[in-house]
């Protein structure tokens, strides 16, 4: 009988001591699915946080904000970003995630803007760019990935002049832009962190060459209630 | 309101991509052919020179047509501003009715020539003399 006590004891002690380690590694894993790297690369804020990136590559450049508002980490923020200093897009973004766990985050991204680009293939309208970004956040470290279709509003004005005078005509063109990034961020602690990644454009689609890749690294930082 | 209004205008400034000007023109005149000849005749306005700087070249096409033969003739076309300076006129007779100016086998010379035209006015007048064979604008020019 005391043999049997003292088996019994043994096992629930090993099954409590697994169950702690289990629990220990979610906990450890899942210690920094809040923090503000993830949250600029995932997408969304939970309310009251807030985080921002500046990430600096070739071509692009750039500075992204945000900041959650409501339920289901509604976040609403600003994006700038230039390519070499020729081409600048600015807007303000909202964004929701839709599916929401500690190691999968799918948040989907609006940015309503302004594009404007000097030289030679000079151009400028409203843009908008519509984006889901996947991160999946384990310990320290979340991959992620961007996919994003961007279109921009090319209004072009002719004026005639005729010996009667003068007559202008708006016309419309449209310029898309499909874009992808794939990348990695490393979260330090929960406020501060590093991401760098890959990005594939392919500017004017589909009548104009693909671009090529180019790669960006970002600090990226945030308070909040973390 | 107000806002409003300048919201829109700032809109519709801010947000014009391209700004094309065009400058209507009316050429009247008369198409002569050297010794004679029936035909279409193809009409072709260049920009006397088209670049800038070092990129500077003569011609520059803005716009084609057809009229039905020598004589008296008037065409109303749009010469974009910004683009290239002068005007000159190159018009070729097309004796074989093929479309194609002296092409390859043809024994036929067609014949062919320029005038430039005074400024850019919204009415022009010319006399133009098709009278080199098988001469392309550039041939002729400048």
């Amino acid at each position: 009988m005391l043999v049997m006590t003292a088996m019994l004891l043994m096992v629930d002690t090993g099954l409590a001591a697994r169950v702690d380690r289990g629990e220990a590694r979610r906990a450890k894993r899942e210690r920094f699915a809040e923090s503000a790297p993830y949250d600029v690369v995932g997408g969304g804020a939970r309310r009251g946080n807030w985080a921002a990136i500046a990430y600096g590559g070739t071509p692009w450049v750039g500075l992204r904000a945000l900041v959650g508002v409501g339920p289901r980490a509604l976040t609403v923020g600003v994006d700038v970003e230039t390519a070499r200093f020729r081409r600048l897009r600015a807007g303000v973004l909202i964004a929701l995630r839709w599916v929401d766990r500690p190691r999968v985050r799918l948040t989907g991204e609006t940015v309503v803007g302004y594009m404007t680009q000097g030289g030679e293939l000079a151009r400028r309208g409203a843009n908008a760019e519509f984006r889901v970004r996947l991160a999946f956040p384990s310990g320290r470290v979340a991959p992620y990935l961007m996919v994003a279709t961007a279109h921009t509003l090319l209004m072009d004005r002719t004026i005639v002049e005729t010996a009667a005078g003068e007559t202008r005509d708006l016309s419309f063109r449209h310029e898309w832009t499909p874009r992808a990034t794939i990348g990695l961020a490393v979260a330090i602690t929960r406020s501060i962190g590093l991401e760098a990644g890959v990005d594939l454009f392919w500017y004017d689609a589909p009548g104009k060459t693909p671009s090529l890749p180019g790669i960006h690294v970002g600090l990226a930082f945030g308070g909040g209630a973390r | 309101m107000r806002w409003m209004i300048m919201g829109l205008v700032w809109f519709v400034c801010g947000c014009i991509n391209e700004d094309r000007r065009l400058f209507e023109v009316e050429l009247r005149g008369e198409v002569v052919v050297v010794g004679g000849g029936s035909g279409a005749v193809h009409l072709e306005l260049h920009h006397a020179q088209t670049g800038r700087g070092e990129l500077t070249t003569p011609l520059g096409r803005i716009d084609e047509t057809e009229i039905e033969g020598p004589g008296e003739t008037s065409w109303t076309t749009l010469v974009p501003l910004g683009e290239g300076e002068g005007l000159v006129l190159y018009g070729w007779l097309d004796v074989d009715g093929d479309g194609l100016l002296c092409a390859a086998g043809a024994e036929i010379e067609e014949p062919a020539g320029v005038v430039v035209l005074a400024g850019v006015e919204h009415a022009l007048e010319f006399s133009l003399e098709l009278g080199s064979g098988c001469a392309g604008p550039s041939a002729l020019y400048p």
